[in-house]
C-alpha cells in the first residue's frame, strides 16, 4: 500500500517554538485522488501542507512521496501556497511568476527554450491570464492572483499538486477556474491536495478527505468519512455547519 | 573670487590632474554599483536596516585591525572590518530568534554597541598614537582621496566577484524573496541562500567603508534600489536603475567631496542619492507622486464626464 501512495506521512509532528501545530499524524493519500484538507481555523492544515512540501522540517515523522523519500519524491510535486504568505509588493509581473515554473528544469542561468515558454502560454491560457502577462503582480485582484499562481503550476507540471486554501477570497469565475483544472488534473491521473474551508462544497470536490485537528481525526474517501460526526470531532461542537452543509448538498 | 577657485577644482577634477581623483571616482562609482546591487535584495526582503547595523558594526573590526598590526595595514583593515560587521550581522539574527527580542531592537542594540565599541577604541588610539593612526577617522565619515591604485584594485576585483555572485544567484534569490515557501518546494535551500545573501552584505560593506564610511554605509543600500522602485516594474531592471543611480551618486558624491574642501564623501555621496531618489518619488513612473496624481485627476475627468452623460 505504501508504495502505491502519492503521499505517505508517519508519525509527523511539526511545531512552531513549543506549540505543536501539528502532532503525530499519519495518513496514507492513493495516487490518482483529489484530497480536500478540512479543519477549523489553526488546525494545522497549512503546517502540515509545508511539511509535505518541505517549507518547513518536521520535528518529528517522515514523510514519503510515491515510495520515495521527501527529498526525492519532491522532484514530482508542485506548491501552490497560500495568498498571504506572499511579498506582493515585489516587482515583477504575473507572466514573470508564472516563468518560475520552469526554474527547476532551466536552472540558474539556462535559457528558455522554446518548450518552456510553450508550458508557460498553454498555462496562462488555460486559466485565462494571458492578458494580464504584462501587468505587476500586486496590482491584480484576488482571483486573478490566484489565477496566476495556478498558471505557475501548471508551468511546472508535476505528479502530485498541494494547494493551500485557493478558494480563500476568490470570485466564482476564479472558483470554477480552479475546479475546471482540478477536474483536468484529476483526469490526467494527477494527486491533488487541497486545503479547503467550504464544507459546502467538500464532497462535490474532492474524492478523499484528512480531517485534523491538529492531530489527525480521519482520512479515507469522502463517503466514508465525511459524516456527521466526524465533522464534530473536528469542529467540536459546532455542528450547525454540518446540517446546514447536508441540507444544501440534498437540494443541489 | 571664490568663483574661480570652485572653477579651478571642477577643473582638476575633470582633466584627473592627479591620479588620486581617477582613484576616488573609480570606488566611489564601484561603492554605487556593488550597494546598489546587493541592497536591491536587502530592501526587497525587509533588511535595509540590517545593512546599517553592519556597517556600524565593522567599526571595531577597523580599530582592533589596526591595534594589532601597529598600522593601517590595508588587508588587515579589510579583515578586521568583515570580522566584526560579520559578528555584527550574526548578532542580529541570533537575537531575533530568541523569544524576546523583536529585529529592530536586535539591530538597535547590534548597532549602537558596536559603534560605541569602535568610538572607544578610536579615542584609546588616538591618545596612545604614534602618528601612525593619521586618517583612521576617515573610517566614520569616508574619504575617497585616501584610497591607493592598489587598494582599488583590490576593491574592484572583489566588487566584481560579488556581482557576478549575485547574478548568477539572481534566479533563486529573487524567488526566494518573492514567495520564500514555493522557492523550499522548488528544492533551492532558502537559509543557505540566506546565509550567501548576508555574507554579500558584509562583503559590500566592507569594501565600502574607506569611500563612504561606516556610519553612512547604509544609505548607499537603501537609496538608489528605493529610487529603482519609482521606475521599474521587474526586479531585474529595479536592480540595474540601483545600479545606475548608486553609480552616478558615487561619481557626483565624489566630485562635490573634492569641490568643497571638508565635506566627506560619505555624506557628500548621500545628498545626491536622496536627489536622485526625490526626483524618482516625485516623476517615477512606477508610483512617483505627481504621475500617480496625473492619473487620478485624469480617472476622476472620465468619472465625471461618464456621470454626466
Amino acid at each position: 500500500m505504501s508504495d502505491s501512495a502519492a503521499v505517505a506521512v508517519d508519525g509527523l509532528t511539526l511545531s512552531y517554538g513549543d506549540v505543536a501545530a501539528v502532532d503525530d499524524v499519519t495518513f496514507q493519500l492513493p495516487t490518482g485522488s483529489l484530497v480536500g484538507i478540512i479543519g477549523p481555523n489553526g488546525a494545522g492544515k497549512s503546517t502540515l501542507i509545508k511539511g509535505i512540501v518541505g517549507a518547513k522540517q518536521p520535528d518529528a515523522g517522515v514523510v514519503r512521496l510515491f515510495g520515495k523519500p521527501a527529498e526525492q519524491g519532491r522532484k514530482l510535486l508542485t506548491y501552490v501556497p497560500q495568498r498571504g504568505d506572499v511579498e506582493w509588493d515585489f516587482p515583477i509581473t504575473a507572466g514573470d511568476v508564472v516563468r518560475q515554473g520552469r526554474y527547476r528544469s532551466t536552472g540558474l542561468l539556462g535559457r528558455f527554450s522554446g518548450a518552456d515558454q510553450k508550458a508557460v502560454q498553454r498555462a496562462m491560457e488555460s486559466v485565462g491570464v494571458t492578458e494580464l502577462a504584462d501587468r505587476q503582480i500586486g496590482a491584480l485582484s484576488g482571483g486573478q492572483k490566484q489565477r496566476v499562481f495556478l498558471a505557475r503550476a501548471l508551468a511546472q507540471g508535476g505528479e502530485l499538486f498541494v494547494m493551500d486554501e485557493p478558494f480563500a477570497g476568490v470570485d466564482a469565475a476564479t472558483e470554477s477556474a480552479i475546479v475546471d483544472v482540478l477536474k483536468r488534473l484529476g483526469e490526467q491521473g494527477k494527486t491533488v491536495l487541497v486545503v479547503h474551508h467550504d464544507l459546502v462544497t467538500v464532497d462535490e470536490y474532492f474524492d478523499h478527505l484528512v480531517l485534523i485537528n491538529q492531530k489527525l481525526i480521519a482520512s479515507g474517501r469522502t463517503e466514508e468519512v465525511f459524516t456527521e460526526e466526524v465533522l464534530r470531532d473536528t469542529y467540536g461542537g459546532r455542528v450547525a455547519v454540518v446540517t446546514r452543509s447536508h441540507n444544501d448538498s440534498a437540494a443541489s | 573670487m571664490l568663483d574661480s577657485q570652485y572653477i579651478d577644482r571642477a577643473q582638476e577634477f575633470f582633466l584627473f590632474q592627479y591620479d588620486f581623483v581617477a582613484y576616488a571616482l573609480g570606488a566611489s562609482i564601484l561603492v554605487g554599483v556593488v550597494c546598489g546591487l546587493v541592497g536591491t535584495f536587502l530592501v526587497l526582503r525587509g533588511f535595509s536596516l540590517l545593512g546599517d547595523a553592519t556597517g556600524h558594526a565593522t567599526l571595531p573590526g577597523v580599530a582592533g585591525a589596526f591595534l594589532i598590526m601597529g598600522y593601517q595595514h590595508p588587508a588587515a583593515l579589510l579583515a578586521g572590518a568583515l570580522a566584526s560587521g560579520g559578528v555584527g550581522a550574526l548578532t542580529v539574527g541570533a537575537f531575533s530568534r530568541g523569544p524576546r527580542v523583536r529585529p529592530d531592537a536586535a539591530i538597535g542594540i547590534v548597532l549602537s554597541v558596536f559603534f560605541g565599541v569602535g568610538i572607544v577604541m578610536l579615542a584609546y588610539i588616538q591618545r596612545t598614537g604614534t602618528g601612525e593612526q593619521a586618517g583612521l577617522e576617515q573610517f566614520l565619515w569616508g574619504n575617497a582621496a585616501a584610497i591607493t591604485s592598489g587598494q582599488l584594485w583590490v576593491l574592484a576585483a572583489i566588487g566584481l566577484a560579488l556581482c557576478l555572485a549575485v547574478a548568477l544567484f539572481f534566479r533563486p534569490l529573487s524567488m526566494m524573496t518573492f514567495d520564500e515557501n514555493y522557492a523550499r518546494s522548488v528544492g533551492i535551500n532558502t537559509a543557505a541562500l540566506e546565509i550567501g545573501l548576508l555574507g554579500a552584505l558584509s562583503v559590500a560593506v566592507v569594501i565600502s567603508i574607506q569611500a563612504v564610511g561606516v556610519v553612512l554605509v547604509a544609505a548607499m543600500l537603501i537609496i538608489p534600489p528605493c529610487t529603482g522602485r519609482y521606475l521599474a516594474r521587474r526586479l531585474s531592471t529595479m536592480a540595474v536603475w540601483s545600479m545606475i543611480a548608486g553609480a552616478a551618486s558615487g561619481a557626483l558624491g565624489a566630485f562635490v567631496s573634492y569641490l568643497f574642501e571638508g565635506v566627506a564623501t560619505g555624506p557628500a555621496m548621500v545628498l545626491v542619492a536622496t536627489a536622485f531618489f526625490g526626483l524618482a518619488l516625485l516623476f517615477g513612473p512606477q508610483g512617483g507622486l505627481v504621475v500617480e496624481s496625473v492619473r487620478r485627476r485624469r480617472r476622476r475627468r472620465q468619472l465625471r464626464e461618464g456621470g454626466a452623460r
